[in-house]
């Protein structure tokens, strides 16, 4: 007879459907503990299963895998049909050509643009000769499963004062010389030119990979030539070990393919790029690929004359049904500089300025907007879905630059008023109170569906009702008085990174240290910065809180050994009454993507509350000298006035992580004993590393101190 | 139809029986993955390198009984890569926090403690909750004994319980 205890040790297996043994089962018809254990087991495996779900594959993997191990029939096969199958055997790869001629080397003719794509191209694959095959057999289209990251890797020997990034992707058949793609302005593919001249173009490239291409893959690139309009096709090796769809701020995609009796002759893929920034790597991963109406591939014969691809912005092809036109035609949104990142399920587009939208077919958008300004777009693509939303945004402060629309908080606005199918709809006022207000910060796109409902993306907090014109194709204009139905759409956090010069990363933009000295000067000093936020906190924010405080959640990131003084100083920023971040996320250099540490708002240096001088306090001081350890002194200061030195001088903080954070635990044991409420300060001189810092706020918070004073000092 | 069987008649170029096999281990090599890297994303790259990597290399597979642990061993030679390429390379450039995404939506509770277990505990704990692979087949592709996988899977429950109870 089995005892509980050992029933109880079987029961996880049992649970996850080993067998139970007829032991066991008599134990448990016999013992209702073991019974309600067993169901408690059950309950919490479910729950475990129910929330592990989200790491399980998605359905695309099995496709992807599968086409992978396919791979070597269909070598097999080709090998008996070697012309059939020829040259650009199988592959994927994606070029979206927005891309600028920077070499003022052409080929001869290439200038004129007079020279034929066809004879272009001929030219192009003919010389390259002995390859796999031939490339008048044409290249047809196939399915494509990118890899879902591709890394790149800093190549500094190149660079001098410019980032130069490698991706190991792409490699030359033609000119293995130069057969790099460089990421610097997004991702720029450097690629030899046709008939083996030296001519080098620069062009944006993504690369898919065909999966299931276990040897290197033979791809073709496009290469337009943006002044005279000239194409031409190139053959290129990827390295299947790195492969990937790229999106970037000049990018591409058009895939080609193989097998050609597997598939059409024409599909479509649909990608997006988010990339983040690893501690040690750019990641571009593809959020998703289907087959879908986003972006265009096309696969055509190398010699086939090549059609009239429509280029959006940056020259992503996409179906005209995007298109807007404004209101005001000397205004222009979309630019050639596009960014693509993928949030949650949702793809954002954002663009630069100074191309004007064009005018959509089924669609038509006024932008509602008065006075010449600049905006800042962004395209929302919900996956799955063919439905539109552009955002536009007021540009934040002179050149910031960067994609806003894709960090704040939006809501989705859908209007149950139905209009007339093909009608012009745009939100004229916004009521706040008795009071109409342009609507310019609500920013608000529409696109009519199906259905003659409206929906936009809101980027403001009004939540009065929108005064809706109407404008009919029969040319009359009616006005309608429209609630708001909105759905709130996530957006990340403002992350400002750091380096150890003081220098700001925030959007794209660098902005230098300050200059001036905080202790001096008093806080809320480096305006550029306070701006900057202060401007981003206000449109986080649909309505700060009655404290003033926004809604912006700010990530501070800072390199190994930035010194305490320069995140100290962006937590007075921070902290300013125009700012009042609503939370600030702590992160290190190398520590990315691990648990972040997350203080309330206020904790960026304000002035203490003359009301806490009566409250005990906790006060660390992190001390150190040119070239030595970070030392620490720890005081206990109760509320009486009395001062208990716990421990002075430790001679270096790295080796004294664990008493101090014993001696931390007992005094906050102590005040919690009496009832004390205190507030623990952690001041640190200038030059203490951030890293000691934010360890030592870690340690606070994790002894569930929460009520942090942050302050730095002068030596 | 066995691994066995399965492999022979793929090395003589049958496409079926490859797509069997892979079929057939997909979910394992799936858990491995994920045991060795954060998210699912990464996970399912290593899964189809590491199967583009096993069926290259087929014929070098010296016992086909032995097909299923042959394949872990690739799936984590492959991650081992992957980190590998992660600490070459060199710190990011000025540009790339302007481009800087969205982070990664928040998983709960369980995923974090799943995450925090050892790389055996959570390959265990996956394919016996998520997979429900009986704890003998789990102890040959990890090549221990059933006691031994059954002990691994028991602490790395308990202390995901003992996580979970705490939220």
């Amino acid at each position: 007879m089995l005892s509980c205890h050992q029933v109880r040790d079987l029961l996880p297996a049992i649970e996850a459907g080993e067998p139970a043994g007829g032991d066991v089962r008599d134990h448990l018809a016999s013992c209702a503990p073991c019974r309600a254990e067993a169901a408690a087991t059950r309950a919490e495996l479910d729950r475990l299963r129910q929330e592990l779900a989200v790491l399980a594959p998605s359905p695309l993997l099995e496709d992807r895998v599968l086409a992978a191990v396919r791979e070597p029939a269909r070598r097999a096969v080709r090998t008996r049909h070697p012309m059939r199958f020829a040259m650009f055997a199988g592959l994927a790869a994606a070029v979206l050509v927005a891309g600028v001629l920077i070499a003022a080397h052409l080929p001869e003719g290439a200038g004129d643009g007079a020279t034929p794509d066809g004879a272009r191209s001929n030219d192009a694959t003919g010389d390259q000769g002995g390859g796999e095959g031939d490339t008048q057999q044409g290249v047809a289209s196939g399915v494509v499963f990118p890899r879902t990251a591709l890394d790149a890797e800093r190549d500094r020997r190149r660079a001098k004062g410019k980032s130069t990034w490698t991706a190991r992707f792409f490699t030359l058949q033609q000119a293995p010389q130069i057969g790099t793609a460089a990421l610097g302005q997004g991702v720029l593919a450097r690629i030899g030119a046709a008939a083996g001249t030296d001519t080098a173009t620069r062009v944006a490239a993504g690369l898919a990979r065909l999966t299931g291409a276990t040897r290197k893959p033979t791809c073709a690139v496009e290469v337009l030539h943006p002044q005279t309009g000239a194409r031409s096709w190139i053959r290129a090796r990827i390295d299947t070990s790195y492969t990937g769809s790229l999106l970037l701020e000049e990018p591409l995609a058009r895939a080609l393919g193989l097998d050609e009796r597997a598939l059409p002759g024409t599909v479509t893929i649909e990608g997006a790029a988010r990339l983040t920034a690893h501690r040690a790597q750019a990641r571009v991963r593809i959020a998703r690929i289907a087959f879908d109406e986003s972006l265009e591939v096309q696969v055509r014969r190398a010699g086939d004359p090549l059609p009239a691809v429509p280029l959006f912005g940056g020259g992503i092809p996409v179906k005209p049904r995007i298109e807007i036109h404004g209101e005001r035609p000397d205004m222009g949104f979309v630019g050639t500089k596009l960014e693509v990142h993928h949030l949650h399920d949702r793809i954002f587009i954002s663009a630069d300025r100074n191309v004007p939208w064009r005018e959509t077919e089924r669609n038509p958008v006024v932008l509602p907007l008065e006075g010449k300004q600049t905006l800042h777009a962004a395209l929302e693509y919900r996956k799955g879905e063919h439905e539109l939303c552009y955002v536009a945004l007021p540009t934040v402060g002179a050149g910031t630059g960067g994609p806003l629309a894709w960090r704040m908080r939006l809501e989705r606005v859908t209007l149950t008023q139905r209009f007339q199918p093909g009608a012009e709809i745009a939100i004229a006022r916004v009521w706040r109170g008795a009071n109409a207000v342009p609507s310019r910060e609500s920013a608000a796109f529409t696109l009519a569906d199906d259905k003659g409902r409206v929906s936009f993306v809101h980027v403001r907090g009004e939540r009065g009702p929108l005064l809706v014109r109407e404008r009919r194709t029969d040319g009359s204009v009616h006005w309608h008085t429209l609630a708001m139905d909105t759905e709130d759409v996530r957006v990340g956090p403002l992350r400002i990174a750091l380096r150890k010069n003081g220098t700001a990363h925030v959007h794209g933009k660098v902005i230098p240290p300050p200059t001036d000295t905080p202790f001096v000067h008093g806080p809320q000093t480096w305006p550029a910065l306070r701006t900057l936020l202060a401007l981003v906190a206000g449109m986080a924010g649909f309505e700060r809180k009655p404290d003033g405080a926004s809604t912006l959640t700010v990530v501070v990131w800072a390199e190994r050994g930035t010194p305490w003084k320069f995140v100290a100083r962006v937590l007075m920023v921070c902290a300013a009454p125009d700012v009042r971040v609503a939370s600030l996320r702590l992160e290190l250099d190398q520590e990315a993507g691990a648990v972040p540490y997350e203080l309330p708002r206020d904790r960026g240096l304000l002035p203490v509350d003359p009301s806490a001088t009566k409250m005990a306090k906790l006060k660390l001081l992190l001390r150190r000298q040119d070239g030595t350890q970070t030392s620490w002194r720890l005081s206990d200061r109760r509320a009486q006035g009395s001062r208990q030195d716990v421990s002075a001088d430790g001679p270096s903080l790295a080796r004294a992580w664990t008493e101090l954070t014993n001696r931390m635990g007992k005094a906050a044991s102590r005040a919690a004993t009496a009832k004390q409420p205190f507030v623990f300060e952690i001041v640190a001189w200038s030059d203490v590393p951030y890293a000691d810092v934010r360890r030592a706020i870690a340690v606070a918070l994790t002894l569930g101190i929460d009520d942090i004073r942050l302050s730095s000092s002068p030596r | 139809m066995s691994d066995q069987a399965l492999i022979q008649r793929a090395l003589a170029g049958d496409r079926r029986s490859r797509e069997a096999l892979a079929r057939r281990w997909l979910g394992r090599a799936y858990g491995a993955a994920l045991a060795k890297v954060r998210n699912a994303a990464d996970a399912e790259d290593l899964v189809q390198e590491a199967f583009c990597r096993a069926f290259r290399r087929l014929d070098q597979l010296k016992d086909p009984t032995r097909f299923g642990p042959w394949l872990l061993q690739i799936v984590r030679n492959a991650a081992r890569d992957l980190h590998r390429r992660g600490q070459r390379s060199q710190p990011l450039g000025e540009r790339a926090e302007g481009l800087e995404a969205a982070p990664e939506p928040v998983d709960g509770a369980a995923v974090d403690a799943w995450r925090a277990l050892p790389d055996d505990q959570r390959l265990v704990c996956w394919l016996k909750v998520m997979d429900g692979l009986p704890l003998r087949d789990i102890a040959e592709l990890m090549g221990c004994s059933k006691s031994t996988a059954h002990r691994i899977y028991t602490q790395g429950l308990a202390r995901l319980r003992k996580e979970l109870s705490r939220c």
